[in-house]
């Protein structure tokens, strides 16, 4: 039985969600008996696809795109004693091309397999790929965070093969880094329980201008019907740095010859840490983030009045003042001194061009006279102050040609 | 390039646009007798006061901002872009940072010191 389905929807001009669940159940216990010694075929195919488009002009941009698929697949089998094949495959794929809004994409994979009294021939096989291409131009800080667990249990009455291998590939290096896991049985030992466990967890945090190299790689050999665990983590981070190679190798062998009913432990313990540091002096400079240029425009704001102007033209200037003083010896040596509590003022002088209504300058001028006003000014930076020129002339040389010239002096919020 | 040292920061700038200047800082004082005897009286000072008008990004007027402000009234090195190393300290105050253009801040700074 197949079922096919598949919902498309184009949303030009908003946001708009999509909704589509499909579910097939199939219940082998109403079949009669020669249709159940048939081939058992259940395929359910499912497709997601989500595009979206601005085109300048239109209106309203998108809002946050979500896109989710969930996907589940379920298998009961009991007592079958024919070939059982389950496979499962789930393909998420992003493309995003000048995004400038947060991006989260999370990729979500489960496979749980339970059998009992299965024979003969089990195979399960497992593969992760996470693949992230961004195309940015300037710094980004970019997270990148793996997780894989494979829990393993089985119970073996009878001498079984059983062979299992997990590969891990990671796409940023273009190296399988993560993880290798070989286990293989060849004379099970009746009753006996094997219990396997691996975990692990790779975190990458990259900073700006880091020349990156990581490579991590985890071998877990085993071949005796025994508990083992071996637990390797690495955790790297960098942060402005030169290059920086680091290595770290760990190695656990273990062969034991003789059947015997002893109780074996073996520990490992090692542990490295690594610290660079410049030896120097750090510089105490803390510089402010360089502004950069906001909504253009200038946003003059005094109780529930508000004025916006446009952005001043260039030349604008910002004055740094400092009290201090200045004298000279009767030798001509120059002496100044400034205790560093002593005030220091900002001013910044603006020249507007281009004001629509030049009415509304004086009008603001002359509510916020000597009064403190909040300005937001084309670098989105906030500054709370007072105007001190509100004599400044507002010439009017025609329509939407009045231009003056702004004094404020405040401080940085 | 020139570079502005103080025990706590250094700090590198462009070289100066064209037009720097140099003057000396030793004022004479003339008299005239009533025989008409000229006589000058001169008060003689080691120190040069120097012009500068740099250009400079916006990221780099940002660091010279903080080097001013924990300068602004002490004494520090300046190596100029001929070579020369004098010790002086700000005369302008206030400091007109002026915005030309995207990116780009000009200000002119007047340092008045000897050379070493």
């Amino acid at each position: 039985m197949a079922l096919r389905n598949s919902q498309a929807y184009l949303g030009v001009l908003g946001k708009a969600p999509g909704i589509m669940r499909v579910s097939q159940a199939y219940i082998s216990v109403l079949l009669r008996r020669h249709e159940f010694g048939g081939v058992l075929s259940q395929n359910i195919s499912f497709t997601s696809d989500f595009e979206a488009e601005h085109i300048p002009g239109s209106g309203d941009k998108f809002g946050d795109v979500e896109q989710t698929l969930d996907f589940v697949q379920d298998f009961d089998g009991l007592n079958l004693h024919q070939y059982v094949s389950q496979s499962l495959g789930l393909t998420q794929d992003f493309n995003g091309l000048n995004l400038h809004q947060f991006l989260v994409q999370s990729l979500s994979f489960s496979q749980d397999f339970d059998g009992a009294t299965l024979r003969p021939v089990v195979e399960q096989d497992l593969e992760l790929v996470s693949e992230f291409e961004a195309i940015h131009v300037g710094p980004v800080e970019f997270d990148n965070t793996l997780a894989l667990t494979d829990d393993f249990n089985v119970s073996i009455p009878v001498p079984v093969e059983f062979g299992h291998v997990m590969r891990f590939y990671n796409p940023l290096t273009s190296s399988y880094e993560g993880l290798d896991d070989i286990f293989s049985v060849t004379y099970g030992v009746k009753n006996a329980l094997i219990e396997q466990t691996l975990s692990f967890a790779q975190i990458y945090g990259l900073a700006i201008e880091v020349e990156w190299s990581n490579e991590l790689e985890l071998v877990d050999e085993f071949g005796l019907p025994i508990v083992q665990e071996l637990v390797f983590a690495e955790d790297w981070a960098g942060v402005d740095s030169k290059a920086l190679d680091n290595e770290l190798e760990f190695e656990e062998s273990f062969e034991f010859t003789l059947d015997s009913n002893k109780l074996i432990s073996q520990s490992i313990t090692f542990s490295q840490t690594y610290k660079s540091d410049t030896g120097a002096n750090l510089c105490e400079y803390q510089l402010p983030n360089p502004p950069v240029l906001g909504k253009a425009t200038l946003t003059l704001t005094y109780g529930m009045t508000e004025l916006i102007l446009r952005n001043p033209i260039f030349n604008n200037t910002t004055r740094k003042g400092y009290t201090r003083i200045q004298r000279e010896t009767r030798g001509g040596t120059l002496k100044i001194f400034a205790d560093p509590i002593w005030p220091k003022t900002t001013t910044l002088i603006y020249s507007i061009e281009a004001l629509p209504n030049p009415q509304e300058v004086l009008d603001f001028l002359e509510a916020s006279l000597g009064q403190q006003i909040t300005l937001l000014d084309h670098e989105d930076r906030e500054w709370i102050g007072i105007i001190t020129n509100p004599n400044t002339a507002v010439t009017d040389n025609g329509i939407c040609r009045a231009e003056c010239q702004l004094e404020f002096v405040g401080e940085l919020v | 390039m020139i570079s502005l040292s103080s025990p706590e920061h250094t700090l590198y700038l462009p070289n100066p646009e064209t037009g720097d200047t140099e003057n000396l800082q030793s004022t004479i004082e003339i008299k005239l007798a009533l025989d008409g005897t000229r006589r000058t009286y001169v008060r003689s000072n080691p120190d040069r006061l120097l012009s500068y008008t740099f250009r400079l990004t916006r990221a780099k007027a940002l660091e010279l901002e903080v080097f001013i402000e924990n300068n602004h009234s002490k004494v520090f090195r300046l190596h100029n872009h001929k070579g020369e190393d004098w010790d002086v300290q700000f005369i302008t105050n206030p400091f007109d940072f002026v915005d030309p253009g995207p990116n780009e801040t000009t200000i002119n700074l007047q340092f008045q010191g000897e050379q070493v």
